[in-house]
């Protein structure tokens, strides 16, 4: 049997469609660490601008607004959640401009749970999201808004709590890891899956041409299957490798956190092995 | 020759692979319709939705200040201001349809943005607003319209429109489609090789016959594309044909939607026969439809992952094979811009193919056919 699974493994590997299909992956992988991944653009970004424009455009109301009896009461309600909701956005400022990323995580968890408080439970129609989510036709845009902001609290206190080394492309979820991780969200399972199919396509059909030299070996049926789904299974599992260059390509690019323990991980082996 | 031809046209005819590659052809030319249907293309209000959503992630970059003319706010931030408002007046004009409100606010909003690109910190919010290029184009467009008073026709899916749409796109994957559809054209009959040598005439013969067999499918393709279309005129309406498309060729220019389907055709065809006799070539050096195909799809990405490339050889073939960024104007937005001339790009291809055919003639001639 381990004789049928060899001859069956080599087979499946030279065969010339099954390269191609390696081949087109790795060409794939390749193109999206190299021009897709770079051009990811995420709606909840770290950006400098944005949160000095807001934390300047709020500060100016505070310094200025008057509260008396004949103040509109939506006046009233923004100078009652902008001293606290500035406090954050203050906190994030400093933080982000000292690169002190460890604090800008906690600003940014309080930030994003405050700002989901308010807008969601008090915003109504004056308060909104980021202006990404409301897109042409998105009816749900505030939800969208509503679960973005509740996400991304909850990747900022796994930020501050974790012992991971914090960067903005962690912030951003550029990282390879995290680039995985979105992909498993969309369309990485499909490919995977098709490619599995385009592999297997003719692992029974190809004995035709052989057939009693095949009928010859001293195999039943039922195993000479289970060892071609076996070689199958291995087959496509090694489709992983040309789609890792990809994440290669993105770790190099985004000092990701998976390099930075691949270094560690050789720093630990030299270490231990002596080599 | 005839006789060859003929012997071709029985084998195309029985060949599987041509039903498959026809049947192909015309569920993309669906597929697409039912793209654009779902997609809603063309779709005025929701292109300047996006617009106006665009503009108000950049203005988020800004502290909310005065943007009246007397104001404290930067030139940047008052021109984005009054972009988002003259926005906000096509969305008005498109939804109450005056066509003629949104020409003009059209115009400014361009000229507006004409001027963006020299104000100060215009990098921070270049990602939300159009390129250059993108900008020419639409104010060569609208003038265009403005001079000539057509009237701005919108739906996306009546039959001309749809064929410059489908053309447009076509001009990425043709050429893809082309490698796929030939990788093999000589490989098959290499089985036989007995049989080949049997056949009375010379190899170059063999092969311009073997093309032009391989050319009258592309021919049956290509009208396909019209055929499968036809249904549009049913149910959406013929469209105006000569309705202005901005182009570039050298310089920002209008074509008429006839024309540049006409262009996209000569350029279609021109490329299948730049890919045919590729095949060819690398048939018989590779003897592998495969690693035909790695290196054909490999010449063609070449140019787009070292875009740098294209300024060092102007005259690569392979930087006009994607036709369509070649007449957006494309390459004119990349760090260093590379201006591609549309006519040069076919001179260019029509040049390589005369280049492959003697090559076909000088070296493959000679006893090539008998080391197969």
């Amino acid at each position: 049997m381990w004789a049928y699974f060899k001859m069956e493994f080599i087979q499946f590997m030279s065969n010339k469609k099954n390269i191609a299909i390696y081949v087109i992956l790795l060409f794939f992988s390749c193109y999206y660490g190299l021009v897709l991944a770079p051009a990811y653009d995420p709606i909840e970004k770290v950006d400098v601008s944005e949160i000095e424009a807001r934390y300047l455009t709020n500060e100016e109301f505070l310094n200025n607004v008057v509260i008396n009896d004949w103040t509109h009461p939506l006046t009233k309600f923004a100078a009652s959640i902008y001293p606290e909701w500035n406090e954050y956005e203050k906190e994030r400022l400093d933080a982000i401009k000292q690169d002190n990323l460890k604090n800008y995580a906690e600003a940014t968890f309080k930030w994003y749970t405050y700002s989901d408080n308010i807008i969601f439970n008090w915003g109504g129609e004056i308060l909104f999201y980021n202006p990404g989510y409301y897109t042409y036709g998105n009816d749900y845009a505030r939800m969208d808004g509503h679960y973005a902001y509740l996400y991304s609290a909850s990747r900022y206190t796994g930020y501050t709590e974790g012992e991971s080394d914090l960067s903005v492309n962690v912030f951003e979820e550029r990282t390879a890891l995290q680039t995985l991780q979105r992909l498993l969200h969309s369309y990485l399972p499909l490919i995977l899956i098709v490619s599995c199919m385009l592999f297997t396509v003719d692992v029974v059909l190809k004995d035709r041409r052989n057939t009693t030299l095949l009928q010859g070996l001293p195999l039943s049926d039922w195993r000479k299957l289970l060892v071609k789904g076996g070689v199958s299974l291995l087959g496509s599992l090694l489709a992983i490798i040309p789609l890792t260059v990809g994440l290669f390509i993105i770790c190099i690019q985004m000092d990701s956190v998976m390099l930075n323990y691949l270094f560690r991980f050789i720093w630990l082996a030299k270490r231990y092995f002596q080599i | 020759m005839w006789k060859v031809l003929k012997t071709f046209f029985i084998l195309e005819k029985s060949n599987k692979k041509n039903m498959f590659a026809c049947m192909i052809v015309a569920a993309f030319v669906f597929g697409l319709i039912f793209f654009v249907k779902t997609e809603d293309l063309g779709n005025s209000l929701k292109e300047k939705s996006g617009e106006y959503q665009s503009l108000s992630v950049a203005l988020n970059k800004f502290q909310n200040v005065d943007a009246t003319d007397n104001g404290n706010g930067s030139d940047l931030y008052k021109n984005l201001v009054v972009q988002q408002q003259l926005i906000a007046k096509q969305r008005m004009a498109v939804k109450v349809d005056r066509p003629e409100w949104f020409l003009d606010t059209a115009l400014e909003v361009v000229n507006l943005r004409a001027s963006a690109f020299a104000m100060d910190g215009f990098d921070k919010v270049a990602s939300n607003l159009p390129t250059k290029t993108e900008n020419q184009l639409e104010s060569v467009f609208y003038e265009h319209i403005k001079k000539t008073e057509v009237p701005l026709s919108l739906d996306s899916l009546s039959f001309f429109p749809f064929l410059a749409y489908l053309f447009g796109v076509l001009g990425f994957l043709w050429f893809i489609f082309m490698s796929i559809y030939s990788c093999g054209i000589m490989v098959e009959d290499f089985r036989h090789t007995s049989l080949i040598k049997g056949y009375p005439i010379t190899f170059d013969k063999y092969v311009i016959a073997k093309c032009i067999s391989s050319m009258l499918l592309v021919v049956v393709f290509l009208l396909e594309l019209f055929v499968c279309s036809l249904p549009l005129i049913y149910f959406k309406g013929l469209g105006d044909p000569t309705y202005p498309i901005a182009i570039f060729n050298g310089t920002f220019d209008i074509y008429p939607i006839y024309k540049y389907i006409g262009l996209a055709l000569l350029y279609m065809i021109c490329i299948s026969i730049f890919t045919i006799l590729l095949s060819v070539i690398l048939n018989v050096l590779l003897k592998n439809m495969y690693l035909t195909l790695f290196l054909e799809l490999l010449l063609f990405v070449f140019p787009m992952l070292f875009p740098s490339m294209m300024n060092f050889l102007p005259f690569n073939p392979f930087n006009y094979m994607n036709f369509s960024s070649v007449l957006n104007g494309q390459t004119l937005d990349l760090a260093n811009p590379v201006f591609l001339n549309s006519i040069h790009g076919l001179m260019y291809i029509g040049l390589s193919i005369i280049l492959m055919i003697a090559t076909v003639k000088l070296f493959l001639t000679t006893g090539k056919l008998k080391r197969v």
